[in-house]
């Protein structure tokens, strides 16, 4: 066939790389400020918009789809163009899809520090956003599609397949946890409560991991290692068995967030039989990865590129191997819910995503701007500041978890919990928070000298804006002859068929996963006396997820003595049935909260917001004094409890016609009640929602009355027995 | 007869092994496959990245 010559886009791949950058130092400023506050909870400044509750959301979120997403485009942008050896199919959506995603960024930063959110982990964005999200996702795919479509290569490397597989599943992943009910263009609640909510979420939590944070960086892998190392890659045909076994057994592996949780037992054990066998296609592709250096280790001496990768793809392999040992129930028992999984997110993360990252940066902007690399040294420079940094927050957070952890669960000789102060066990660890705050500075240090050394690399350059290439066109009619006939061959030529091979894939883990849990009813077994909570509750709940109370406390009290006897009975899957959404949490930097209801009289909970000090002198927990001066807003109330019953919880008929009176009514005693304590504060203010609500946790079933009483069946019985 | 199913068995059991069914079909056939791929095909799919059709980088020197 006759030679084509064509221009790949490299605005684009420039644009989205700039992106990486600038989001990047953003993500990782925010990840130190929030770290310092840890020990330093003052840093606050006394406003709710940089209080850790409101940023620790927005630090994940920009690391992740800022600056991880922006380097996922980049990436992508570059690496199909040239093996599919075709422009993107459309400079309008590239266009739509840069700008698109920097918008949704922006409306992250701007909407979480608000309290803007759904407090779903990872997809803490509100409705609206969800749905800009999906558009932008799928003009991307549109183009990804497009440009495959008409490409010059016959077959898809294996790069290509991993990115198919993202976009997959991320767009399966995203619409699935977002389906919620708009109460208002800020507000929305999931369709699905409790245990079922968390099971989406994990499955959606997880998965966001293996999806957006692992596989396009499998693809990259595949792609970059080899062109910076300048030779194949180790094994195709360990590439081959990797894809296909990782993404079907990856998807499976969400309920390992949940063990010990009120979801059913069979699904954690799912859980945990597939996380331990993820082990064998992620360090199959570890060592691929590894492996594609034999014979080259001499160049990794000298070049920071090499080297950001080796470690990249080492930390890789790390973070693989911890996390099926995390997902071993008796391992788990102990890590959950401490910094033990901070510190292993973060060896993904900083060492996986960020140095595959830079080390892509520092190998692809010298290309686009045809120049060398403006300082060879200081990106080596980068490289051990950014190592350091790496071992000095990871450490401390290990030996941080692990500490806290077994204090937990200390036991002292006459049989009671040798700790059972909380936050005993939080001031021990105080000085590990201020170690990893360091290494979070070094890393972002080392970002900084990256961000001059690429800005200097561009200054000296000049960017091919459209670089040229040629190829042979594809011919129109392909007889393939001997093992090109084979059915993976025929799969490699048709991107169609293969999407929905690996869709299918993706998709039986989580359906097997989910309908069971969500049709069979003695999978959440009801419990008589739950009710519904009340509107002030309600409204006190809400006010609990936007002040992110979720980031410090669970709501999740696991089998185990030592928790009953510090937090009292264990949690059922029946409490959570009205809980849109769950509140489960991930991390005890404070205490649980599931018992708290009528553990303290409502006095101590005002001061305690007020100032945490006042209560537990030496808590690290912030301020919460604007809910005492802010007007609780009523405005959507009513609807949010139409809401509520078109989800299914059983408020009477007509309820929301009357629910602010049974609400005020509340919200009086509550604060008469405080009054007589000689706390003076108005009855619509937030913090009297926030006491009704905390107050209410747990005591569905923890108040057992002496003589058997029919339970309440209206709210308005609820708060006539408060 | 689907709930059934599910509601005697906890509603793991059938649909998690039929799924290690198929998936243990699925991957040995890709592990045969992969191991009796021909070697020019192996080696021509992974030097894909090293032939982009694009002009080699001009060595400039750089700041040192």
């Amino acid at each position: 066939m006759a030679v084509e010559t064509f221009q790949y886009d490299n605005r684009t791949v420039r644009d989205f790389g700039v992106a990486t950058i600038i989001w990047g130092i953003v993500g990782m400023l925010v990840g130190v400020i929030i770290a310092t506050q840890l020990f330093w909870p003052r840093l606050n400044l006394g406003l709710p918009f940089t209080t850790f509750s409101h940023l620790r959301p927005l630090h994940t979120n920009a690391v992740i789809f800022a600056f991880v997403g922006n380097a996922m485009f980049m990436a992508i942008y570059y690496s199909l163009q040239r093996l599919c050896k075709a422009r993107m199919w459309n400079d309008t959506l590239s266009r739509i899809n840069f700008w698109g995603w920097q918008i949704i960024i922006v409306l992250a930063a701007v909407t979480l520090p608000l309290g803007i959110t759904t407090s779903k982990e990872y997809a803490e964005l509100e409705w609206p956003i969800d749905l800009l999200i999906a558009v932008v996702w799928v003009i991307f795919g549109v183009n990804m599609f497009g440009t495959i479509l008409k490409r010059r290569e016959r077959h898809m490397y294996v790069a290509v397949w991993f990115y198919i597989a993202t976009w997959v599943t991320v767009t399966l992943l995203h619409v699935v946890n977002s389906l919620e009910i708009p109460v208002s263009l800020t507000k929305s609640y999931p369709l699905y409560a409790g245990v079922q909510d968390a099971l989406v979420q994990w499955w959606y939590g997880h998965n966001a991991v293996a999806f957006f944070l692992t596989t396009p960086y499998l693809g990259m892998m595949y792609y970059y290692l080899p062109k910076a190392a300048n030779r194949p890659v180790f094994s195709y045909r360990l590439s081959i068995i990797h894809f296909w076994a990782l993404i079907f057994i990856y998807i499976w592996a969400g309920p390992h967030h949940l063990l010990y949780s009120s979801l059913p037992d069979w699904a954690q054990s799912l859980g945990t039989v597939f996380s331990i066998m993820l082990l064998a296609p992620s360090w199959g592709g570890m060592l691929n990865g590894l492996l594609t250096l034999r014979g080259a280790w001499d160049k990794v001496r000298e070049s920071a590129v090499l080297k950001f990768m080796v470690v990249a793809v080492t930390a890789y392999g790390m973070a693989t191997f911890e996390g099926p040992t995390l997902s071993v129930k008796s391992v788990n028992a102990l890590s959950h819910f401490t910094d033990w999984t901070i510190a292993h997110v973060h060896v993904g993360a900083l060492g996986w995503n960020g140095f595959l990252t830079f080390g892509i940066l520092y190998w692809l902007i010298p290309r686009i701007f045809r120049t060398n690399l403006y300082s060879e040294k200081l990106a080596n420079l980068h490289f051990w500041i950014g190592f350091f940094g790496i071992v000095i927050y990871a450490l401390p957070l290990y030996f941080a978890g692990i500490t806290q952890g077994l204090m937990w669960k200390q036991f002292g000789e006459g049989g009671i919990l040798s700790y059972p102060n909380f936050l005993e066990t939080v001031v021990q660890i105080i000085p590990m928070y201020t170690i990893r705050m360091v290494g979070g500075l070094l890393f972002l240090i080392g970002v900084l000298i990256m961000f001059f050394n690429l800005y200097k690399t561009m200054k000296q350059g000049s960017m091919e804006a459209n670089e040229a290439a040629e190829a042979p066109a594809l011919e129109p009619r392909y007889e393939p002859a001997g093992h090109d006939r084979a059915w993976h061959r025929w799969l490699e030529r048709r991107p169609v068929q293969f999407l929905v091979l690996t869709t299918v894939a993706i998709a039986l883990g989580g359906i097997i996963e989910m309908i069971p849990t969500f049709l069979i009813r003695t999978n959440i077994p009801t419990i008589a006396s739950v009710q519904p909570y009340t509107p002030l509750e309600l409204e006190g709940r809400d006010l609990y997820i936007r002040e992110g109370c979720n980031n410090c406390h669970s709501q999740l009290v696991r089998p185990f003595r030592s928790e009953t006897e510090r937090y009292g009975e264990y949690s059922k899957a029946g409490e959570y049935v009205y809980d849109h959404p769950f509140l489960w949490g991930s991390k005890r930097t404070g205490p649980d909260l599931q018992r708290q209801g009528g553990k303290y009289p409502d006095a101590w909970q005002f001061s305690h917001l007020k100032d945490p000090t006042s209560m537990s002198p030496g808590s690290i927990m912030p301020p919460y004094p604007w809910l005492i001066t802010d007007q609780l807003d009523l405005d959507d109330t009513e609807a949010k409890i139409r809401a509520m019953q078109t989800l299914g919880v059983p408020y009477p008929e007509g309820y929301d016609q009357i629910c602010l009176n049974d609400l005020r009514l509340q919200a009086d005693k509550i604060a008469r009640g405080l009054a007589d304590a000689g706390i003076e504060v108005a009855y619509d203010r937030e913090i009297i929602a926030m006491i009704a609500y905390l107050q209410r946790l747990g005591t569905d079933i923890k108040v057992k009355p002496a003589q058997p009483t029919p339970p309440p069946t209206t709210p308005a019985e609820i708060i006539a027995g408060n | 007869m689907f709930s059934d199913i599910l509601g005697n068995t906890g509603g793991a059991v059938p649909l998690t092994l039929a799924a290690m069914i198929i998936f243990i079909v699925c991957f040995a056939a890709v592990v045969i496959w992969a191991m009796k791929l021909d070697k020019h095909i192996v080696n021509e799919m992974a030097h894909l990245p090293l032939n982009d059709g694009a002009a080699p980088v001009e060595d400039r020197g750089n700041h040192e």
